[in-house]
């Protein structure tokens, strides 16, 4: 379903960065567009390090083994969106950050979920993978989640970062996430690590992410293209985001007050 | 939706200020959590976690604060959710008044 035949987004492909780097980025993204000081923007990048993001809502004891993470060296950051609790290793990670006059925002936030999941289909699809959008936030193959989403709107603008699993390495991810037994219903650690899937175990288990990588990010940018006949204008980051990612990253995604605790006051000049 | 159940009015005195939890998943909605101080037989201060979306993310503790002194009674829950959803313009997804109604009155009756 095309419904934007016309608009010109930016497109940004970083490479592996810092959790609290990311996540600081995709907010200043999204304020700069906001603030009309930016194109819509599709966003593409991976992680330096094994990284776990929580949802703006969960209670990080209640989601995160936080000893483990601590004793490994693994970031705990607390996104500005909603939804669970992430494992974020060798995958591909996207970021849409478009005003809410979008034509692609239209109707309820869940059609919002499914229009922007679509093009990340098409990208699978380019793997020869058959995938499909399964509500609220997920994006399965064979009926096993291979890319979840989160979505957050403010200051008319809508944010969704979601992440494509690549070659993740799903024993370490239970090494650091809680399940609680109200969502596994009743099964097996086994049985809940059999609920997700990689790209690399689906296609070839000696592909490697960082040679998928860039294939990937063009995939899912013509994914947007295939579905909204999006053009894309591949640019850097503006020096008004810069600066705003690094105060963001000093206030909140890099600070243990936000990332542990929801209620933190944060005081921001933006 | 499962049925909500009304709980017993009846507190033992060493309970009555100990926090209470409840964890539940519907069908069709996302994890939540239920943190619940008890002031006497009415809820206090509720915290209310998962994996839910409401947008703006911050009237979280709109909702939350509706709750304190509320009887934990579904109907009166769901009203109060309800009007603060109405007066804020949120918007839930993966999550009900229903849902937080049930949740609280369940995290109520833990003994």
């Amino acid at each position: 379903m095309a419904v934007a035949r016309s608009e010109t987004w930016r497109l940004i492909i970083d490479t592996q960065l810092p959790g609290a780097r990311n996540m600081a980025i995709d907010h200043a993204i999204m304020k700069a567009v906001a603030d009309g000081k930016a194109l819509p923007t599709l966003r593409l990048y991976g992680w330096d390090s094994p990284t776990i993001t929580i949802g703006y809502f969960p209670n990080v004891e209640d989601d995160v083994y936080i000893d483990c993470c601590r004793e490994d060296g693994v970031d705990v950051i607390r996104r500005i969106t909603g939804g669970g609790t992430v494992y974020h290793d060798n995958e591909v990670t996207y970021s849409v950050s478009i005003p809410l006059a979008s034509a692609i925002t239209y109707g309820t936030i869940l059609e919002s979920y499914q229009r922007i999941g679509i093009p990340i289909v098409h990208a699978l699809s380019d793997f020869g993978l058959h995938a499909e959008y399964q509500p609220i936030n997920d994006i399965t193959v064979y009926g096993k989640k291979i890319s979840g989403s989160a979505q957050t709107r403010k200051m008319g603008t809508l944010l969704q970062h979601g992440t494509i699993m690549v070659e993740t390495n799903i024993d370490e991810m239970f090494r650091y996430i809680r399940v609680a037994d109200e969502k596994n219903a009743g099964r097996e650690l086994a049985a809940v690590k059999d609920r997700v899937v990689t790209m690399c175990s689906l296609m070839a288990p000696n592909l490697r992410c960082d040679h998928l990588y860039q294939h990937i990010a063009a995939a899912v940018a013509r994914g947007f293209t295939k579905e909204f006949g999006i053009t894309f204008r591949e640019e850097s980051l503006t020096e008004y985001e810069l600066e705003l990612a690094v105060q963001y990253q000093e206030s909140m995604f890099g600070n243990p007050e936000w990332n542990l605790n929801r209620k933190a006051k944060i005081n921001l000049k933006n | 939706m499962s049925a909500v159940r009304i709980m017993p009015q009846r507190w033992q005195v060493s309970e009555m200020n100990k926090e209470k939890k409840a964890i539940l998943k519907n069908p069709g909605e996302k994890l939540l959590r239920v943190t619940v101080h008890p002031d006497g037989d009415r809820i206090g201060n509720v915290r209310l976690a998962g994996d839910f979306f409401i947008y703006p993310e911050e009237t979280i503790l709109d909702i939350e604060s509706c709750l304190v002194r509320l009887k934990p009674e579904p109907r009166a829950i769901i009203e109060a959710v309800e009007q603060v959803v109405h007066h804020k313009n949120i918007q839930m997804v993966g999550i009900s008044p229903a849902t937080i109604a049930e949740g609280v009155c369940r995290a109520m009756e833990e003994k």
